[in-house]
């Protein structure tokens, strides 16, 4: 075993040069090149520390920045509605306003067309009244002529009478009413001298229905109105 | 045939005599593979000293072994084992160094032969030493004659304080001896081995017939001892640097 019977040969030069090359390795790599290599990875992990010191800054800030642009868009969203609702209320307050208006010309209007169906209606009945008058008279003499005995020939006297002072003061008309053939007409309708009064009606049921519209109002607006008149 | 010494190759030849005074000095292939490793060590580290930020893949192999030794030193001893860095550093180097040139092939070019510096005691015994020293020195230095409780673990009864103490106190004598002789002694015996098969080998071919099975054989089992042998040289510089931070924690921060 040459490790044992060259010892004593070899013992000095082995621990010398072993103190020579180890000494060199421990002062010139160990404590001269090693720190060195250390520090170069020290500084990198302070900078990839430091770096990731910055993301998470970065982070938290975009963070930051995102809550207050939620904030802001919440705020913007907030506002929006409130505008929204804003401009639904005037809007609606304008509309009322507008219908009202509207109501209310279309009411004027309404009693302006009461006003005038009331003066027609009031024209009318005075008509009907001397046409009921007209006829009670020519009923009148039709009956004196069939009694005497003139007959016809009376009747056709009356005829050519002068109207009543009383038709003279009425409207127009009275040569139709004067008609006997227009009272034959009225008769063989069957109007008799009772239900000739509900001819008072017919101008009121006609102006009604010359509005266009055939509403129950107006229907049952003239009914109550000549009822009331009885 | 010529007769094969497996011991031959730890044979120490001188190259340039040198004396000084009563001592030989002499320059020897020893010398020449210690100056060796060194220069490759040097090599090495200078060639990972860029300090680039970026480091490159010489740079981050350089930088993997010194953090290591960091680590491991700062697992074992603590903060207070910083200083002891270089010395487990160089330790750990060189050992590993010493070691696997000694595996390198280099009988195929002529006239030249590996050899492993570890496989000397002279060589392991002084750096078993070199740390016993340190480990006793530091011990001394840092808690005086309160040192020696080392010997007394926690939590002895006091009648067997007188034995533990000296079973510890041979143990830790034993320390620097284990130290020197584990690498020693795997480095010269992985290296028998491999010369053993090697010329089982040569042997074999020579001998004809049954000899090129043996041949065969002694091919496959050297090729599993040189991958063990490899795993060794890393095993055994860990195990040199490891027990060294285990004895300077011992000394530094006692039981």
């Amino acid at each position: 075993m040459p490790q044992i019977t060259q010892l004593p040969f070899i013992f000095a030069s082995q621990f010398f040069w072993l103190a020579v090359f180890f000494g060199l390795i421990f002062f010139v790599i160990a404590r001269g090149m090693v720190p060195k290599i250390k520090s170069t990875v020290a500084a990198r992990d302070e900078k990839i520390a430091e770096d990731l010191q910055k993301a998470q800054a970065a982070r938290v800030a975009a963070d930051e920045t995102e809550a207050a642009w939620r904030a802001r868009m919440d705020a913007a969203r907030v506002d929006a509605a409130r505008i929204a609702h804003e401009a639904k209320q005037e809007s609606a307050r304008e509309t009322e306003a507008r219908v009202k208006a509207a109501l209310g010309e279309i009411d004027a209007r309404v009693d302006q067309a009461r006003v005038r169906i009331w003066t027609s209606v009031q024209a009318a009945r005075a008509e009907v009244e001397a046409v009921a008058a007209d006829a009670a008279n020519a009923k009148r003499r039709w009956r004196r002529s069939l009694l005497s005995p003139g007959g016809c020939q009376a009747s056709r006297d009356a005829a050519q009478e002068g109207p009543p002072r009383r038709h003279r003061r009425g409207a127009r008309g009275q040569a139709a009413v004067d008609n006997p053939d227009l009272l034959q007409r009225v008769r063989d309708v069957g109007v008799t001298l009772e239900t000739a009064a509900a001819l008072f009606v017919a101008p009121l049921v006609q102006v009604a229905w010359a509005d266009g519209s055939v509403a129950s109002r107006n229907m049952t607006r003239p009914a109550a109105r000549a009822r009331a008149r009885h | 045939m010529r007769e094969i010494d497996p011991m031959h190759q730890f044979t120490i030849n001188p190259i340039a005599p040198l004396h000084v005074g009563a001592y030989d000095l002499s320059i020897t292939t020893s010398t020449a593979w210690m100056f060796a490793a060194f220069l490759l060590l040097f090599i090495f580290f200078a060639l990972g000293m860029r300090r680039e930020l970026v480091p490159n893949r010489w740079q981050a192999a350089a930088e993997s072994v010194t953090g290591f030794i960091d680590h491991m030193v700062d697992v074992n001893i603590g903060p207070e084992g910083r200083k002891f860095v270089p010395y487990v550093f160089s330790l750990f180097t060189f050992i590993l160094v010493s070691n696997l040139l000694g595996l390198l092939p280099l009988a195929i070019i002529p006239g030249l032969h590996p050899f492993t510096t570890t496989s000397h005691f002279s060589i392991t015994g002084v750096l078993a030493i070199l740390s016993f020293s340190i480990v006793i020195i530091v011990g001394f230095w840092r808690h005086g004659l309160h040192f020696f409780s080392l010997f007394v673990p926690h939590g002895t009864p006091a009648v067997m304080v007188p034995l533990i103490a000296v079973i510890e106190f041979i143990s830790f004598m034993v320390r620097p001896l284990s130290l020197g002789l584990r690498l020693f002694v795997a480095m010269i015996a992985g290296h028998i081995l491999m010369e053993v098969f090697g010329s089982f080998i040569v042997s074999g071919i020579n001998g004809g017939g049954i000899g090129w099975g043996v041949s065969a054989l002694s091919f496959l089992f050297i090729m599993f001892v040189i991958a063990l042998e490899l795993l060794m040289c890393a095993i055994q510089a860990y195990v040199f640097a490891l027990l060294t931070t285990l004895y300077l924690n011992d000394a530094i921060n006692l039981h």
